[in-house]
């Protein structure tokens, strides 16, 4: 169980990220009495939905990416440093990048290398225990994409990350059904973006999110920086998928790990090795690269808030 | 021609059609030739008057038994709301989709004997073995284990409110003596009372409305007690209440004392009760219980869906009829609702309400864009007449036809291959792949009599959400109703509320659950005098139960003989005063029937006791 706690912990650090912002912006996306919703009104023949002035997803589902197959060096993510580095580069403290399943070079995600680890340590419940604290409404986290001017292709939204409270119902594929109404949780602040549309996938611009993390009987508050997101937004309430990534730095997640009670210390010295050891971002001058990139695939269900 | 009319020629003159078509445009009158089988398309429409109604006649009285609602309603009104109503209950019979008519043409299996033996010990136990609970019902205190006084007094009393109607001396000498040798027997005063009142519970008397009418002239007709139980089973679903049986005693219930009762039960919580049994009746919302989703398909059902989506429907229903007492055909264009977390996730709607339970309803308002409106708009509708794995055009418009409209559909012919393609590049919408139905002779007529309104719901799928596109392709939901065209469900929801079939159809569903039968011609008459009156009146419901709590026609039956039934034998004691049962209603006499099964669970009672 420790273990577990333990890995989640680290699988949160590297991929979600939400809750702390610069500017805690009030989110109002509900309309008081009258029912705000996603469903067509008189112009329901668009394939493409009508301008809205916001919606709002849920995270439904977060799994880390792993290679697509042990040693393929395939696995999706972002390019964090805009360069393609190869096994030895010096600048990634000798990693070398991979390669996404379309193709593009340059993917920063060393987790997806140490995932496999990590899944035989703990006997692949990583996935699980983020899932799990999904859906009994302890990790819950919405994007509200706001300033639409089309659903289908607009260069400039405005996208507000935050964590919401609420039981939410979960369907028969073990997911938060679409269209629930979470209630805002107040104490934590709202970290806004911003980003584009382009054919329906909404990306959003490079940022650092700090997500607020409560897991298990453990709660601690985790830094993404350069992340960013990809999702396809689809229309009609069907599933959203995308993916997340970013880079945690290593001595940020050391502190955390030393706050987690109930962790043996060898098992927080052998995490942090491995972190250390598959770092691949933000060299220093000793040469030692301070923070690891990484990945998670994610679902997003449509979903409201309010305050 | 209306679509009655068409059904009766039809069914007249072509007996052996393989679909009977109804008109469903003003060039698609679709009749028979009843030679072949064949329907024969694009015949002119053939116009036939209806003959207008005789006099109203009046149909046999009858014995209604208790449906497991009215059942549970009635332990409530008479004991409290904190009893729990055992479940397990002979389950209610829906000939004509009506369990209202059901109570009428069914008796009581052998097995229900034995769930009503056990529910009523079930109950007795819960009413008297909890000591303050008895001391509510039970107000004297037994001078020793058996105190037959003290035994009648409670017997007495509660017979009268179960029984709705004074219980004769005899009957109640035959339920004390029960209770006394089981008294004995137990050891306990109590414990044998719970024989006592569980022989109530059991008795048909209990079980039966008993509505057999007084001879009065030439036919029978309801009065006091059993015009008390009429009236409130109609209003309330449940029983008499103390005021109703004093006005029934006082023989009151007539002229403008019968209004004044009337007008009170109109305003009473209970008439909510009453009119959500018509409603589940009406749209068969029982159903919702027994509905199943590919759940692959359809991850979001759960089992607490359909119990939802009947709630959702009926306090729209309520609000709409008893709260804003507004016209009744707002309820297929009303722009609110209510709904709970799991509705509104379906519907895609923000629930109004902070840290609100599963169960918690709140009213939403949907804007004049929106495709969602009325009770066709809900997920009750949309899940009900579909398909596990899919939506279904033509059950949701025969839906439509029977229900809302009160319009005949003849079943598809034997053997008929019911089955549509599987979607395909040229036919990925249900509508292109159900354009074969339109194409073939003996399909075309009933399809297009079904197809054309239930396509037009299209844009919601097997569990009521919103979607634009079936298998990629853009959703045509136009459509229309008879000569009406629409273009989307909310153009065709406004096309149905303006339908002259439809508040007629409300009257004609009402007219069954009042009266517990299907309607014949002899009764069209009083159908299109309620009609005439709901439509002067503004298409109020509450004015309509009103003037059928009212009419001459509630309270009349035909005279038949009912033979007399032997005495009822007495297990303990003497013969039974024949004078003492003066105070018993006229009607009681029709009713041995009752008296003599009452005999059985009395005996029942005994052997019981005696173990």
């Amino acid at each position: 169980m420790k273990r577990r706690a333990l890995f989640s912990a680290i699988a949160l650090a590297v991929g979600i990220t939400a809750g702390c912002a610069p500017a805690p912006t009030p989110v109002s996306d509900v309309d008081g009495g009258d029912a705000s919703v996603t469903e067509g009104g008189a112009d329901a023949r668009l394939v493409c939905p009508p301008p809205s002035q916001r919606v709002s997803y849920v995270f439904a589902r977060l799994a880390f990416v792993r290679e697509t197959m042990m040693g393929s060096e395939i696995a999706d993510g972002f390019n964090l440093d805009n360069r393609v580095s190869q096994l030895g580069d010096t600048r990634t403290c000798r990693a070398g990048d991979l390669t996404s399943p379309t193709g593009e070079p340059g993917i920063d995600n060393q987790l997806a290398r140490l995932m496999p680890t990590v899944d035989m340590m703990t006997g692949g419940a990583v996935d699980g225990a983020i899932q799990g604290a999904i859906n009994n409404g302890q990790l819950l986290v919405v994007i509200t994409i706001s300033d639409i001017d089309d659903m289908c292709n607009d260069d400039s939204v405005t996208i507000k990350v935050q964590r919401v409270d609420g039981m939410p119902t979960v369907g028969s594929d073990m997911a938060v059904d679409p269209g629930q109404t979470f209630d805002l949780q107040r104490m934590t602040p709202i970290t806004e973006l911003r980003g584009s549309i382009t054919n329906r996938t909404l990306l959003t611009e490079p940022a650092t999110l700090p997500l607020p993390v409560a897991i298990l009987d453990e709660q601690f508050t985790v830094k993404f920086y350069d992340s960013r997101m990809r999702i396809r937004l689809e229309q009609d309430g069907a599933d959203g998928l995308g993916i997340i990534g970013g880079a945690i730095s290593l001595s940020e997640f050391a502190e955390i790990l030393r706050n987690i009670e109930n962790i043996p210390e060898s098992l927080k010295m052998q995490v942090n090795s491995g972190l250390t050891i598959f770092a691949d971002l933000d060299r220093d001058a000793m040469g030692r690269c301070q923070k690891i990139s990484g990945a998670l695939r994610m679902m997003v269900r449509p979903a409201f808030v309010l305050e | 021609m209306n679509l009655r009319t068409c059904f009766l020629l039809s069914t007249v003159i072509a007996a052996s059609v393989a679909c009977t078509p109804a008109p469903t445009s003003p060039t698609d009158a679709g009749v028979a030739d009843g030679n072949d089988g064949a329907v024969v398309d694009d015949v002119p429409p053939v116009d036939v008057q209806v003959p207008p109604p005789g006099p109203f006649q009046p149909t046999d009285p009858r014995l209604r038994r208790l449906t497991r609602a009215q059942y549970t309603n009635a332990i409530r009104d008479v004991f409290d709301e904190t009893l729990i109503v055992p479940r397990s209950l002979e389950p209610d019979k829906r000939p004509e989709g009506s369990s209202s008519i059901g109570g009428t043409e069914t008796t009581i299996s052998q097995r229900g004997t034995e769930q009503y033996q056990d529910a009523a010990y079930d109950l007795a136990e819960q009413i008297l073995r909890n000591p303050t609970r008895r001391a509510r019902y039970v107000t004297c205190t037994a001078a020793g284990v058996r105190d037959d006084a003290c035994a009648g007094t409670f017997l007495r009393t509660i017979g009268r409110k179960l029984w709705r109607r004074p219980v004769t001396d005899a009957e109640l000498a035959t339920l004390v003596a029960i209770s006394g040798r089981a008294a004995e027997a137990l050891m306990d005063f109590h414990r044998g009372l719970e024989f006592g009142l569980s022989a109530l519970l059991q008795s048909p008397n209990f079980l039966f409305r008993e509505e057999m009418g007084t001879v009065r002239g030439v036919e029978r007709r309801y009065e006091r007690y059993e015009l008390a139980s009429r009236l409130s089973f109609f209003l309330w679903n449940g029983p008499p209440d103390d005021a109703l049986l004093d006005a029934a005693e006082m023989d009151q219930l007539q002229g403008d004392s019968l209004a004044t009762q009337v007008d009170r039960m109109l305003q009473s919580p209970k008439l909510r009760r009453g009119l959500e049994a018509f409603v589940t009746d009406w749209l068969r919302l029982d159903e919702l219980d027994f509905i199943a989703r590919d759940a692959t398909l359809f991850p979001s059902f759960g089992a607490d869906f359909g119990p939802s989506a009947r709630e959702e429907v009926l306090r729209t229903i309520s609000w709409i009829v008893l709260e804003q007492n507004a016209d009744f055909r707002d309820v297929l264009t009303t722009r609110e609702s209510f709904v709970n977390r799991r509705l509104a996730s379906i519907y895609g709607v923000t629930f109004p309400s902070r840290g609100a339970g599963p169960n918690q309803f709140e009213r939403i308002t949907y804007s004049p864009t929106q495709p969602r409106q009325g009770i066709l708009g809900m997920a009750a509708f949309l899940a009900l007449e579909a398909h596990p794995t899919s939506t279904s055009p033509t059950l949701r418009g025969k839906y439509v036809r029977e229900l809302i409209l009160c319009e005949a559909v003849p079943p598809p012919p034997v053997g008929v291959n019911t089955a549509i393609p599987e979607p395909n590049p040229n036919a990925r919408t249900l509508r292109e792949r159900l354009q074969v139905h339109q194409e073939v002779t003996t399909c075309r007529g009933c399809h297009r009599f079904l197809d054309n309104i239930g396509l037009g719901f299209e844009n919601f799928d097997a569990l009521g959400r919103f979607r634009r596109e079936d298998n990629g392709a853009v959703i045509d939901p136009s459509g229309f109703i008879d000569t009406t065209p629409f273009a989307d469900p909310s153009s065709m929801a406004q096309a149905l509320r303006n339908h002259p079939g439809f508040p007629r159809c409300v009257v004609n569903r009402l007219y069954r659950h009042a009266w517990g039968f299907k309607e014949e011609e002899a009764q069209r008459e009083e159908i299109e005098r309620l009609s005439r009156s709901f439509a002067q009146d503004g298409f109020h419901l509450r004015g309509l139960l009103r003037t059928i709590a009212l009419g001459e026609a509630f309270r009349r039956a035909r005279a038949i003989e009912i033979p007399p039934l032997p005495p009822l034998p007495i297990p303990d004691g003497g013969a039974p005063d024949a004078q003492s049962d003066a105070g018993r209603d006229a009607s009681a006499t029709d009713a041995g029937a009752t008296d003599a099964n009452n005999t059985d669970s009395s005996a029942d009672a005994g052997t019981e006791a005696d173990r």
